[in-house]
């Protein structure tokens, strides 16, 4: 008995799930008025900086263990922020870009589709990169992880600029 | 005849028109193109309707002749919701090439787990009850919708997650497939749980339920096929105020590089 209720209980709530889901359909258009107001800003030269293996080496050899273990974990917690950050501008300018892929323009509509291309691209390596980064929190004097974010990040500001979008860019709050 | 018996059959044969006419406007639209799978299923549902149909209305057909079509397309119907949980997410990622692989792979990791999970269920539950082959009937039907409605929760959350956007042809597929597949969940969980031997005010009820889903989910279907494509909306940005200085540092960053 307890699995059939159980059973009926995942469904209703499912069920419930996918009738929100069909409204939202309706009412997410209006969400994104103006991307540009819910920007994150992300300074990916002091991202670079923090996930940079030299820089952690450098600090290992200036700071007691104690201390490398404690300012590597602040140093990690800010960068999963970035990363945050970094994947939910993403899905704003997924949007954007989304709309404007529709473009009459062909120039316009190819720049959108690399930007589409370039904003999934970095929500993938987000979501692979946020559980490493954690990771390098529990274990802080091991090495980690990658620039392949910084790196697909400031493509994507080159490509939002060709797009001719309002985006926040590294020095400009 | 009782009522809920009365409300089953006239919902069966609004629920086969609809199927036909869903089929008659899918064609139409040209949708065999695009959805193959779909309008191959809302084809066969149709059939297959019209066929039991007219089974259960003859006297000389057997009970377990129409046992036989009925359980033919059961099967056949999954295998074909299957499919189409399968071309709804190869659509979806068809228009994010940066997605195919990932997203494929972990796709097939999903069915794996839920195949995996459907055993564990089927091997901790209570064995069954008068009747063994209705007992494997009902557990088949259980399974089947666990894993079916398990795909398409990963199909939304893994759209939801990325950011991808719907067509809503598309989406009105999905949705009609997962309101069938959630309800139908948990009118298979009853009866398997039930075990009837012979058709009760339960099986009525949940028989009902079942007709109705389909008949609310033709509707969906017809309703989002019928309406026009919506492309997405395009954000509509206030005047920039410091795009100049965006431009500028950016071409800087870019002629430094």
């Amino acid at each position: 008995m307890t699995i059939a209720i159980t059973l009926v209980v995942l469904s209703f709530i499912c069920l419930i799930f996918l009738i929100r889901l069909a409204a939202g359909q309706y009412v997410s258009p209006t969400a994104c008025d103006d991307p540009a107001e819910r920007i994150h800003f992300v300074d990916t030269e002091s991202f670079r900086n923090l996930i940079d293996p030299a820089e952690a080496d450098y600090l290992r050899t200036q700071l007691s263990p104690h201390e490398f273990r404690t300012i590597q974990r602040e140093r990690l917690r800010a960068a999963i922020e970035y990363v945050r950050c970094a994947a939910k501008n993403a899905a704003l300018l997924l949007k954007v870009a989304e709309a404007a892929r529709h473009s009459s323009e062909p120039a316009t509509a190819a720049a959108a589709e690399k930007l589409v291309d370039n904003a999934i691209r970095l929500r993938l390596y987000a979501f692979q990169m946020i559980p490493r980064l954690y990771l390098a929190i529990l274990f802080p004097t091991r090495g980690f992880a990658t620039m392949r974010v910084a790196d697909r990040y400031e493509q994507m500001t080159r490509q939002v600029v060709l797009l001719g979008v309002k985006f926040p860019v590294s020095g400009n709050p | 005849m009782p009522f809920l018996e009365l409300l089953w059959r006239t919902l069966w044969f609004l629920g086969v028109g609809l199927h036909g006419l869903l089929t008659f406007v899918a064609i139409r639209r040209g949708c065999q193109r695009v959805f193959p799978v779909f309008v191959c299923y809302t084809s066969w549902v149709t059939v297959e309707g019209v066929v039991l149909l007219y089974m259960d209305y003859t006297p000389s057909v057997s009970g377990n002749q129409y046992f036989v079509a009925y359980i033919l397309g059961l099967v056949i119907c999954s295998a074909a919701r299957f499919a189409i949980v399968y071309e709804i997410f190869k659509h979806l990622l068809n228009r994010y090439p940066a997605l195919s692989k990932s997203g494929t792979g972990l796709f097939r990791l999903v069915t794996v787990a839920l195949l995996v999970l459907v055993i564990l269920l089927a091997k901790f539950s209570p064995p069954g009850g008068h009747d063994p082959l209705m007992s494997t009937v009902f557990a088949l039907e259980t399974t089947i919708d666990i894993v079916q409605v398990g795909l398409l929760l990963f199909v939304f959350v893994f759209s939801g997650v990325f950011g991808l956007s719907w067509r809503s042809h598309v989406f009105g597929i999905a949705l009609g497939l997962g309101i069938f597949g959630t309800v139908s969940l948990s009118t298979s969980a009853i009866r398997a749980q039930l075990q009837p031997i012979a058709p009760n005010q339960m099986t009525n009820i949940t028989s009902v339920i079942d007709q109705g889903t389909y008949v609310i989910c033709a509707l969906i279907w017809l309703a989002y096929l019928l309406a026009t494509e919506r492309p997405p909306q395009t954000p509509k940005p206030r005047p920039p105020k410091h795009d100049l200085g965006a431009w500028n540092q950016e071409l800087q960053r870019f002629l430094h590089r």
